[in-house]
């Protein structure tokens, strides 16, 4: 690790004051930035702590929906009453992923920045295209079994590794963000992007930027949810594949349906159309074979990844077959429900 | 005495009477002191640190190493490369296969990726850490035509003389080929493995001190402190006397050399076969000498990837054949494994075939690929687990075919007497352990019909393979002090990996004078002490306990005669051959009795006695009267979700025995700790290797998994218990490795009766179920 400045950012003003330079980084949680550092793979300047800025709660939103601090932490997040009982799929999502003590360091809004975890990224003596821009992907070629089969690209085949971004990419969440030139609101659906040829560009933000919350509709979709994600271990691992779904049942009938996919693209992997054309549709396994083509029409795999793809299929029925069920996977029962 | 099942050994009075380890409070209170705890505080010394940089190319050469912006940067020492480093000399290392020829920063040439091309000296971690990547590096052009891979590496297969141990690389009984092409029942399978690392909790770790007389002081973690004395003594030229300490002096001839290489090693937090002739333990003295200060050397996870060893990949070809009742007649096995750029070491991969079961008819043969990698090495299991893999496996094949359950399978082929060499078993309660095993899991419920059973959604699979290891011993010294206060003091250089020898070996001592656990203090783990044996392939307790055992035998008998003279002793008079320690007590055969430490109190000046086994001719390399194994069963249940194939092992139960167990509850530690590496071997662990780059790529504990609690939920071990006093005068056997043989291949096996899949490659992932 290099050595760095270290600052405290007293107010919102001041924390984006004192990020000035690309190569300053804000610190919360710090759960992957700090390895990031270790590794080599960030080489901060300057650090800005934002750990004391009032970003910290969830709050009710008129309208019906939850404003998540960018600072609530993952766990604090999960097991919030209000979240657990209207966006059960999130606290599944979150509680999927990473292990206690990280969920209770790491913050909402560093789980939407966290990077990819593919292994040249990590790796400084190989090429990364996302690290080191213009040197080349390793990963093409390489070993690849946790990389990605959808929205890639020939400079980069990295995966976005969140749980919980899956999960709130079903639930159409808006992402508020702050800069010097004032407030905006990102749709979560725009707001990791795809690699194209600038695979070092994980998400919109504009330089400066700084998330800070997490705003959920109303719409929780509490009844009929599933987050099934399928990993090489049976807990603590970053998922081969994984799956969100929400649904609004009537009569035995799909009225609406948004499944995402994680673990297999550079962000929640979600195709509009063909979510719309499950609506009106009675569950059943042939609907939803043919809505998981549509979901990973395009897929490629690079090698080591090949089986990510019949992997995601098979997942996607499942999962639509739980949230319509209304039997979600639980997080502790290992076995798939 | 049969404990048996889970349940009942926690619960059985030998298991709650079992110490606890000794040194267990201080580890859970975060007192216990590992090498990397020693600062400048414990040492007394101001210390510098160090830190390494490594090659990012595998082949080729250093063309040219920048250290300037290193030294200038803050609480810089020194920066040692190939340019600047003393010339080490050769290391023949007995044990030290690992290190082999390629010793660190003597020239430019690149041998393999992440290798050490230079270490930082400074004031503190930070800034050696720092200035570390301040270090500027270019490279030649790497090597047209690099192996990394055994299938890279066809063209260097060669045929291995030895494997593992010394031992033969190539054995035959009978007429395999033959009696195979004309058996009734035939398998011809071919298996492989994935590298994958020990990933010890503790990295390699090092503090080097030069003494003022010129000595060195290592205090590090290690399974065999006078091996790593006897290769730095090697590399850093001391004279005979000083880097032979004590081994040949004390084992073969009773002579005692002042050595000048001392090795202390405290508590390993995990070694499994990686804590031994590691690079790392050359490069801190080569830094100590050149700052003139004591320096500690802790490597990074990555650097653990590519400084130290780890298990190889292999490839196996074995056939199998059967008479038409199921009888095996003919077992031939080819194996091919990966060697490194330097070392000698061959995963002794057949290691059990000759043995595992009633076969007239077997032969194995070993060839390896020197690769342009760091060495692999020992690993838990070494060998064996990967040879049992296919083996089981092809067991389980056989069985189908003949039409034959596969419990059955192997209760018809059982081994009765030791089938390469004809001789008794010490002990074998193999069947028993088939039966309790079979029994725990269920196993009469299993229809053979594959992939009909059901629970709920989930496809269910039973599996079930045998394990078998080799019981061997090493030579090893105790010396015993008893003392006229009623406290003895014990001392022998044995090593603790987190197996629990402190625990025993105090225990065996304590059982042997007769006195309290807590009037025994044991010395270890110090080449100041009697030589101890290596903590390695499951010997260590055999090893050091007969030691430690005839000592205090020794002792005993000389206090006796010390009591029979004594006119206070209520024992006066007595004969010596009458009297026998009873707990805690001198007990006469009229029931005269007095305690061991009252007699002792008696003493004028303390007994001194010494004890050395397995001096020639009980050499291990020797032939025994009987085969000595340890054995057991293990059974698998798995689920697998028919929609994503995903699979969980619901249960797995293991029956061993092992002679007696000193130690239930060490015992079933060891069982379970070897069981969880023989299913992360089974499902996940894995090294992954860029075959271009020849670099590893998940160098570390997020990406290389192993398993955690949530894998781990369903896992018994059972303890029979044998009389094996024949075989060992303590009648027990090795019981660290055997938990990890075998539990692949009952995966598998449990596997194939859920889906009809045959998973022939390890570790066995989502990947092949799809």
């Amino acid at each position: 690790m290099r050595p760095f400045q270290f600052v405290r950012a007293k107010s919102l003003n001041d924390a984006l004051t004192e990020r000035a330079n690309p190569s300053d980084h804000f610190i919360a949680g710090g759960t992957n930035l700090v390895d990031l550092f270790k590794y080599d793979v960030e080489r901060p300047v300057k650090l800005v702590d934002i750990n004391r800025l009032p970003l910290g709660e969830i709050r009710e939103l008129h309208g019906g929906g939850l404003r998540l601090g960018s600072l609530v932490t993952n766990a604090e997040t999960a097991y919030d009453a209000r979240v657990k009982e209207r966006y059960p799929i999130l606290s599944s999502a979150i509680l999927s992923g990473a292990s206690a003590q990280l969920r209770n360091a790491a913050t909402n809004g560093g789980n939407l920045n966290q990077r990819t975890r593919c292994y040249y990224f990590y790796n400084v003596a190989s090429p990364c295209n996302k690290r080191e821009p213009h040197s080349g992907c390793g990963a093409i070629g390489g070993v690849n079994r946790v990389n990605g089969i959808l929205g890639m690209s020939a400079a980069c085949i990295a995966t976005h590794p969140s749980d919980m971004c899956v999960a709130l990419a079903v639930l159409n969440v808006q992402v508020q963000v702050s800069g010097r030139d004032g407030d905006r609101v990102i749709p979560i659906g725009e707001y990791h992007r795809l690699p194209e040829d600038e695979p070092w560009r994980d998400n919109t933000l504009r330089p400066g930027e700084l998330v800070t919350a997490i705003d959920l509709p109303a719409q929780g979709f509490a009844d009929h949810y599933t987050y099934l994600k399928l990993r090489d271990r049976q807990s603590y691992a970053f998922a081969l594949v994984s799956v969100a779904v929400v649904m609004r049942m009537e009569a035995g009938l799909i009225k609406e349906a948004r499944v995402a996919l994680g673990g297999v693209a550079p962000k929640p992997w979600r195709i509009p159309a063909a979510e719309t054309a499950l609506e009106g549709e009675s569950p059943s396994r042939d609907v939803f074979i043919r809505f998981a083509d549509a979901l990973i029409d395009g897929a490629v795999g690079h090698g080591g990844n090949d089986f990510k793809i019949p992997l995601a299929r098979r997942a996607i029925v499942r999962a639509c077959h739980q949230a319509a069920a209304g039997t979600p996977q639980s997080q502790s029962d290992k076995r798939i429900a | 005495m049969n404990i048996g099942e889970h349940t009942a050994v926690v619960a059985s009075e030998a298991y709650k009477k079992a110490p606890r380890r000794v040194e267990g409070r201080d580890k859970v209170m975060g007192r216990a002191v590992y090498a990397g705890d020693f600062y400048s505080d414990r040492l007394e010394r101001e210390i510098d640190v160090a830190y390494c940089v490594t090659s990012a190319q595998s082949t080729g050469s250093v063309l040219s190493i920048d250290t300037q912006a290193a030294l200038a940067s803050p609480g810089v020492h020194a920066v040692l490369t190939h340019e600047n480093t003393p010339r080490l000399k050769t290391v023949l290392s007995l044990n030290g296969t690992e290190i082999g020829d390629l010793l660190p920063l003597q020239d430019s040439k690149l041998h393999y990726g992440g290798q050490c091309i230079a270490l930082v000296v400074a004031d503190s971690l930070d800034h050696a850490r720092n200035a570390a990547l301040l270090v500027k590096v270019t490279y030649s052009e790497a090597e047209t035509k690099p192996a990394f891979t055994l299938q890279q590496g066809t063209d260097r297969l060669a045929d291995a003389k030895q494997v593992g141990a010394m031992e033969k690389g190539k054995e035959q009984i009978g007429d395999p080929e033959k009696v195979y092409g004309l058996s009734t029942h035939r398998v011809d399978i071919t298996t492989d493995s994935s590298p994958h690392h020990h990933n010890a909790m503790e990295p390699g770790a090092i503090i080097a001190t030069w003494e003022e007389d010129g000595g060195l002081t290592i205090r590090m973690p290690s399974q065999f402190c006078y091996g790593d004395a006897v290769i730095l003594g090697q590399a850093f030229g001391f004279g005979l006397k000083e880097r032979l300490p004590r081994i040949i002096g004390q084992v073969l001839g009773g002579l005692e050399f002042d050595n000048k290489v001392r090795v202390i090693t405290p508590l390993a937090g995990g070694a499994f076969g990686s804590k031994q002739a590691n690079i790392h333990t050359l490069l801190a003295p080569m830094a100590a000498r050149m700052v003139g200060r004591p320096v500690k050397l802790v490597l990074s996870r990555e650097q653990t990837f590519s400084m130290m060893p780890f298990r190889g990949q292999s490839r196996q070809r074995l056939r199998m054949g059967a008479d038409i009742h199921g009888n095996l007649e003919a077992i031939l096995q080819d194996v091919q494994t990966a060697q490194g750029a330097g070392g000698s070491f061959v995963e002794p991969v057949s290691e059990n075939t000759m043995k595992a079961y009633a076969c007239k008819n077997i032969g194995v043969n070993n060839r390896s690929a020197r690769l342009d990698t760091n060495a692999p090495g020992w690993m838990r299991g070494p060998g064996a687990s990967l040879g049992q893999f296919a083996l089981e496996i092809a067991m389980d094949m056989l069985a189908e075919k003949a039409g034959i359950d596969p419990f059955e399978m192997r209760l018809r082929n059982h081994a009765d007497v030791e089938p390469d060499t004809g001789h008794e078993w010490s002990s074998k309660s193999l069947k028993q352990c088939y039966q309790e095993a079979a029994t725990r899991i269920g196993w009469s419920e299993r229809n053979p019909q594959v992939g009909s059973m059901r629970e709920g959604r989930h496809l269910v699979g039973f599996g079930m393979a045998t394990s078998i290891y080799p019981t061997r011993m090493l030579p090893a010294v105790a010396s015993i002090t008893l003392y006229p206060t009623g406290k003895a003091t014990v001392k022998s250089a044995v090593h603790e990996i987190g197996q629990g020898m402190l625990t025993s070996m105090t225990q065996v001592a304590a059982d042997h004078l007769g006195l309290p656990l807590a009037s025994v203090q044991l010395e270890w783990g110090d080449t100041r002490l009697p030589y101890g044996s290596m903590a390695v392939g499951s010997m260590g307790a055999l090893t050091n306990g007969a030691a430690i055992a005839e000592a205090a035998i020794k002792v005993q008998k000389t206090l006796f005669k010390a009591v029979v003279k004594n006119r206070a002793s209520p024992l006066h008079r007595q004969h010596v051959d009458d009297l026998a320690i009873d707990g805690e007590f001198i007990v006469a055969k009229d029931g005269a009795r007095e305690l061991v430490a009252a007699a002792a109190m008696r003493l004028d000046t303390p007994i001194e006695e010494e004890a050395i086994t397995g001096r020639p001719p009980q050499l291990p390399t020797l032939p025994h009267k009987y085969g000595r194994c340890v054995f057991g069963a293990q059974f698998v249940k798995v689920l697998v979700d028919p929609d994503t194939m995903h699979l969980k092992v619901d249960r797995l139960v293991g029956a061993f025995a092992g002679g007696r167990a000193l130690n239930p509850m060490l015992v079933r530690s060891q069982l379970l700790g070897g069981m969880v590496w023989g299913l992360g071997q089974a499902l996940m662990e894995e090294s992954s290797l860029d075959q271009r780059s020849g670099l590893w790529m998940n160098g570390n504990l997020g990406e290389a998994l192993v398993p955690v609690n949530a894998d781990t939920s369903g896992i018994e071990a059972i303890l029979i218990e044998e009389d094996d006093r024949r075989g060992h005068p303590l009648g027990i056997k090795g019981m660290g490795e055997i938990g990890v043989i075998g539990t692949a291949a009952a995966v598998s096996n449990a596997i194939y009766h859920a889906t009809g899949r045959r998973l022939t490659s390890l570790p066995m992932k989502i990947d092949s179920l799809l």
